[in-house]
């Protein structure tokens, strides 16, 4: 199948389609890309949500924005806190921020609740004190859904959109392998992908020494330690990165209950966690004899 | 006491399968012990097992894991007397195939606390690799953000300079 690959968001993206895109279809595809990361990195300081890191102020988002607001809310609200958008400077803080400082400042990170002083809703970010709003819990599969529903909207019934391993599928179904955290080149197991989209998150390659990666528990600014990995699928990709991100806080029945989905959660001793119609498997050790 | 004992025996036991190399029940210890050559011996007892604790590794202990199946015994001595467990790894492509465990314990106690030890075994994930299985994609982290993994390449080699 052909492929369209491009770098978006700081990672690299793939298209695959039965024919290859038009050049008029590839420029769309990475504009979309291009308004995303121009609206929401805050690995740039000239974009729209930087525009709140030192002052005060009230900012205006892109359409998607509502969605996504929708979905941090739900998500903060499930894991009592744990997931939450104003998490970005407890990353900075450990050094996951613009420039790859990659080295702590001393001392905690000072949390704060989303609603002590920053409002989202719809398009609209209004911040009384300076914030800088994250959100890697749930933006890749943001601009996979995004990305999705222009191939839609362009006549496209078979294509995957593949997000370094966060997947937007239509038409041909997939056999995707879910990779194991602690041993490259091993899967822990397989699931078929349709019509929707399966998001992964770990914490083992975004992360740089003494317990230090990329998902925090917003509560206390801290490195989350008893979850390894999470795949989530879902209609929607938006939805499917979110409750990936949210499965390193709360069992898989909490978000089930509220969201349609099927998830896996492994922890780091290895036990897992799925949900009861997976359509795929989990390969484990053989029962005792 | 008993649960105390009992708990070292599965650390013990965790303890030579990460020695056997990929239990994914002990994965973050399995991955550095990849780097070391298995050693003939298990660290059973030097972790604290527990009394008299004779555990063996069959097969080839090279640097690499051969395939085969690899059984390490367990006995300790709980308040009713002496207990035994056996532990069966079957390895092949280097990769933990199938992870068995008997216990022949009559006491209503350690079959208790040896049963819990099992029934969590069973839980834990074994990886399979990938020229293995048939897959289309691959979904996890493997991938990451180009700023990130060019930022820590250039920290581990200032690290070395």
């Amino acid at each position: 199948m052909p492929s369209f690959a491009f770098d978006a968001i700081g990672a690299p993206w793939q298209v695959d389609t039965p024919l290859p895109l038009s050049g008029a279809e590839r420029g769309a595809i990475r504009r979309i890309a291009g308004d995303f990361d121009a609206a929401w990195s805050r690995f740039r300081s000239d974009s729209t949500v930087s525009r709140l890191r030192n002052a005060p102020g009230e900012v205006t988002l892109p359409p998607e924005s509502a969605a996504l607001a929708e979905l941090y809310r739900a998500l903060y609200r499930l894991t009592e806190g744990a997931l939450s958008p104003i998490v970005g400077a407890a990353l900075e803080h450990w050094g996951y921020g613009p420039g790859y400082r990659l080295t702590p400042l001393s001392g905690a990170p000072a949390p704060r609740p989303w609603d002590s002083s920053v409002r989202w809703s719809g398009t609209t970010l209004a911040a009384d004190a300076p914030v800088v709003l994250d959100i890697g819990a749930a933006g890749k599969g943001c601009l996979a859904g995004l990305l999705a529903r222009a191939l839609d909207a362009a006549g496209h019934t078979d294509y995957t959109v593949d997000a370094s391993g966060d997947l937007a599928n239509r038409g041909t179904s997939l056999r995707v392998g879910l990779e194991h955290p602690f041993q490259p080149g091993q899967a822990i197991g397989v699931v078929e992908l349709g019509d929707g989209a399966l998001c992964a998150s770990a914490t083992n390659r975004r992360a740089w020494g003494d317990g230090l990666h990329h998902i925090l528990d917003a509560r206390t600014g801290l490195p989350v330690t008893t979850v390894a990995a999470t795949w989530v699928l879902a209609a929607d990709p938006a939805v499917a990165d979110g409750l990936a991100t949210a499965l390193f806080s709360v069992p898989g029945e909490t978000l089930a209950a509220e969201f349609a989905c099927d998830y896996v959660r492994m922890f780091t001793d290895g036990r897992v966690e799925l949900s009861p119609t997976l359509p795929g498997e989990v390969f484990r050790s053989a029962p005792a004899r | 006491m008993l649960t105390r004992r009992t708990t070292h025996t599965t650390l013990a036991l965790a303890a030579s399968l990460s020695l056997a190399g990929a239990l994914a029940g002990c994965a973050a210890e399995a991955e550095d012990s990849a780097a070391t050559p298995p050693q003939p011996t298990t660290d059973a007892s030097s972790s604290g097992a527990g009394d008299g604790s004779t555990d063996t590794l069959a097969g080839d202990a090279g640097t690499e894991y051969s395939d085969g199946t690899y059984t390490a015994e367990g006995s300790y001595q709980s308040p009713a007397g002496q207990e035994n467990i056996t532990l069966e790894v079957t390895l092949a492509g280097g990769t933990v195939t199938e992870v068995s465990l008997t216990s022949d314990a009559t006491n209503p106690s350690s079959k208790q606390y040896q049963g819990q030890f099992i029934s969590a075994l069973e839980g834990a994930v074994v990886g399979k690799n990938l020229d293995e299985i048939s897959i289309d994609k691959l979904a996890g982290s493997s991938l990451t953000s180009i700023g990130f993994t060019e930022a820590l390449d250039s920290i581990k080699s200032e690290a070395r300079a």
